[in-house]
């Protein structure tokens, strides 16, 4: 009940919004700066040449130039916001707030498999109001999906010079806002016994986190399914991605293209309307083999592979285009079948762009529960599904000492990279030049 | 070891038609250059042979086997060929020793054969002692050569060389030519070698052959090239040959020809099926013009110099024929400057053989043919 009166001091419309639009300003300013980043520097230099002030410079050449990936952000957030699960069903549905994809977890949830005509229909109509966005997005970029790939070309930079000091500051305390607040709210609440305790010395307590990782076993087999769906996803990615992605970048042919478009589709569309769909496909058991994957972790996989497959082929294709042809080339003209030239030279070569698509991947699905929440059962939790039964029980200290646990393995994967950062083609991981 | 034989091969990528009915016959342990400006079709000749693209039309034989023909083409792997790229190719991941020995493994030969080829291959490059060594480590005259050497070692039929000097500098260029003539030498092995310099085909070359846009203009070797153009085109690229109007008088006899160049008689080589005509081309070089006082000869008129080391490259134009760009060297104690009118002497030159009936078609007709 508390739980509830809480929520209801932020209004639901202002607070999903306000938070959507925290968790997606990284996209709209990813896109932008990769904008910026092909922006070539001499149109700048022509401008500043010309006399324009920064400020001019600014406002009529970079500002006018920069129209189609500020729209196309704007279509990008759009679509993510759309498909959205977890910020609306944590702060709405509480309060009956219901958007698109709650409504369908809602129906899906309460009825079982008897509403999936009904959902079905809303999950295509979801699905078209994405599909508007996804065009917007393509006509203005022409086919760049930022949040997968960074382009990386030197910047022209202003020097800020008196100004500098009060903008770092400025956005220093937006980070503070946006990130470092809420991440301590979570770790304040998490050493509390229950909400609305005051932290003190008295009160701090790590009986939170004792319980999510050794009492309770629907956490500890959530831990085994989100890391085992992960990695094996990650895998699995990657062995089909460098194939595939060496077809797609040295033996271009039609088909092939339409491959690497298709490739994008369950990821750009929202994430609801792919679970519902494996729902409809895994809801028989599968012909010939005659068992069901429905009800099990491997439905969840199943969706995980389509989902994220293309955050694996990218940086493995940009691993591609920053490699001599003539390496592989070199290695065929001595007689080395293709499986062989994969094993010996290629896969070396590739390994770290690989690497960092099994990284994105493993985080993204780590992380996940908008797929998870309409396909897990008991048994096949995942990390995402625990954490938001935790928060709908109002177990929001479990909940609080789990996302600090997942947030802490996320930071650590991340700086892990670091150690990958030299060998690995620009551009490749959204975090890094 | 083997010969290679090109007949017919034609190219297209969308409406550019980068190969246009290529014959070149390469016979058993030449080294033949194949010689352009980029953009010529010569590295889409080398894909071609080595089986990366597939052709349009045409066919192409190593030793007796048939690799691209109509409804066959050999992947590339199978065609033992090998291949010195102008970027090395190296792989960075494998030192120079398992760079050389990658084509002995994929082949499945065991020890201590697999030792002994791949010091062999070292020494013939002289690069003992380099084998662990990872290929960053060396220099780019000491990569081409593990390049080389990696290419040797498998024995193949043909070696194709993509360029393989461009990215050294100037002096590491001259030494390589010489190694790589020497390899030939001692290797025998049928080479082609692509590259757009004249002096380093010159330098390298049993024979070579000119191309452009697609098409080979002429074959030959590499004096008979500069001496005997048998193309406008191979005369203005090879040695910067200058093409004069020419009338011929009399039909060839022992080689040559009675000429007259811009009013002036005088004998020139030429074909010995030359005709007389009045519509023939003279090829001149820079040494077959000497300058003499005015007044004599055709009169000129310097409009240019350049410096050359030792030499002044002397722009000349013709009083008579302005339109005609010549130039000529003199010695840099010359007294000869730009402004300067001077009389001009043709001692010798080459008449442009006519195109022989199936010959090169002219343009109009190629067009047609479309791709």
């Amino acid at each position: 009940m508390r739980q509830a009166q809480k929520i209801r001091l932020l209004p639901q419309r202002g607070g999903i919004v306000l938070v959507l639009g925290v968790q997606y300003a990284p996209l709209a300013f990813l896109t932008l700066r990769a904008g910026l980043r092909t922006l070539p520097r001499e149109m700048i230099e022509a401008a500043r040449a010309g006399g324009g002030r920064p400020l001019h410079v600014v406002r009529r050449v970079v500002l006018p130039l920069m129209t189609p990936p500020l729209f196309a952000g704007v279509a990008l957030c759009f679509v993510s916001c759309l498909g959205n699960f977890g910020i609306p069903a944590v702060l709405g549905i509480p309060a009956n707030y219901l958007v698109l994809p709650t409504l369908i977890y809602q129906r899906l949830a309460g009825l079982g498999p008897a509403v999936l005509s009904e959902v079905a229909v809303l999950s295509v109509l979801i699905a078209s109001i994405a599909v508007l966005g996804i065009v917007a997005q393509d006509a203005l970029l022409g086919r760049r999906d930022y949040r997968i790939v960074t382009a990386s070309v030197e910047a022209r930079a202003f020097e800020l010079e008196r100004w500098r000091l009060p903008v770092e500051i400025a956005l220093w305390l937006l980070t503070t806002i946006t990130l470092m607040l809420p991440l301590l709210a979570l770790a304040l609440t998490s050493l509390v016994p229950s909400v609305g305790v005051v932290l003190s010395a008295a009160s701090a307590t790590l009986d939170n986190y004792r319980f999510v990782l050794f009492e309770h076993s629907a956490t500890r087999r959530a831990f085994g399914n989100s890391l085992g769906l992960s990695s094996l996803a990650a895998l699995v990615i990657v062995a089909i991605a460098v194939p595939l992605a060496y077809h797609l970048v040295w033996r271009r042919s039609r088909m092939l293209r339409a491959v690497n478009l298709v490739i994008e589709v369950p990821y750009a569309l929202p994430g609801v309307v792919l679970a519902i769909a494996a729902i409809l496909l895994f809801l028989k058991p599968l012909p010939l083999l005659r068992v069901s994957i429905y009800n099990t972790v491997w439905i969840i996989f199943f969706c995980y592979l389509a989902r994220f497959l293309v955050l694996g082929v990218r940086p493995v294709v940009s691993g591609y285009h920053q490699l001599d042809r003539t390496l592989d080339e070199a290695a065929q003209i001595t007689g080395a079948r293709l499986f062989r030239r994969m094993r010996t030279v290629i896969l070396p070569l590739v390994a770290p762009a690989a690497a960092a698509g099994a990284l994105l991947i493993f985080l993204t699905a780590f992380n996940e529960l908008t797929v998870s929440a309409l396909l897990w059962s008991a048994g096949a939790e995942t990390l995402g599904v625990v954490f938001f039964s935790f928060q709908q029980g109002g177990d929001s200290t479990y909940a609080a000492a789990l996302g600090m646990l997942t947030v802490a393995m996320s930071i650590a994967l991340m700086l892990a990279t670091l150690l990958l950062s030299g060998r690995l083609p620009r551009g490749v991981l959204p975090w890094r030049d | 070891m083997a010969r290679l034989a090109i007949e017919r091969l034609s190219k297209c990528f969308g409406a550019f038609r980068a190969l246009d009915d290529v014959t070149l016959e390469v016979t058993d342990g030449e080294l033949i250059a194949v010689l352009g400006p980029s953009g010529c079709g010569k590295t889409t000749l080398l894909r071609q042979i080595a089986g990366f693209d597939r052709a349009d039309a045409g066919t192409i034989t190593i030793g007796d086997d048939v690799v691209t023909a109509p409804h066959r083409h050999v992947p590339p792997e199978e065609r033992r060929i090998g291949i010195v790229f102008q970027s090395y190719a190296l792989w960075p991941h494998m030192t120079v020793a398992d760079n050389i020995a990658y084509g002995l493994d994929v082949a499945g030969i065991r020890e201590p054969e697999r030792s002994r080829r791949i010091d062999a291959a070292l020494s013939l490059v002289s690069l003992e002692g380099f084998g662990h060594r990872p290929p960053a480590l060396l220099s780019g005259g000491q990569r081409q050569r593990v390049a080389l050497a990696r290419c040797l070692v498998t024995e193949p039929a043909i070696v194709l060389l993509d360029e393989p000097l461009a990215n050294l500098d100037v002096h590491l260029r001259a030494s390589m030519e010489r190694e790589f003539a020497r390899f030939h030498g001692r290797t025998g092995t049928t080479m082609v070698y692509i590259t757009h310099d004249q002096s380093e085909a010159m330098a390298l070359a049993d024979r070579i052959a000119v191309m452009e846009r697609g098409r080979v203009l002429q074959v030959a070797t590499p004096s008979r090239l500069y001496r005997e153009p048998e193309d406008e085109t191979v005369a203005r690229f090879i040695g910067e040959g200058m093409i004069l109007p020419a009338s011929v008088l009399s039909s060839a006899i022992e080689g040559t020809c009675a000429v007259e160049v811009l009013g002036t008689k005088l004998p020139m080589r030429c074909a010995p099926t030359q005709r007389p005509t009045h519509a023939a081309q003279a090829c001149v070089r820079a040494e077959d013009l000497r300058i003499v006082g005015r007044g004599e000869g055709l009169d000129a008129r310097v409009t240019g110099a350049v410096y050359r080391g030792g030499r002044y490259r002397l722009d000349v134009a013709l009083v008579a024929a302005p339109h005609i760009e010549l130039h000529v060297g003199v010695p840099e104690s010359s007294p000869t400057r730009p402004g300067h009118e001077i009389g001009l002497e043709i001692a010798d030159g080459w008449i442009i053989p006519q195109r022989r009936a199936g010959g090169v078609p002219a343009p109009h007709e190629r067009r047609s043919r479309g791709c």
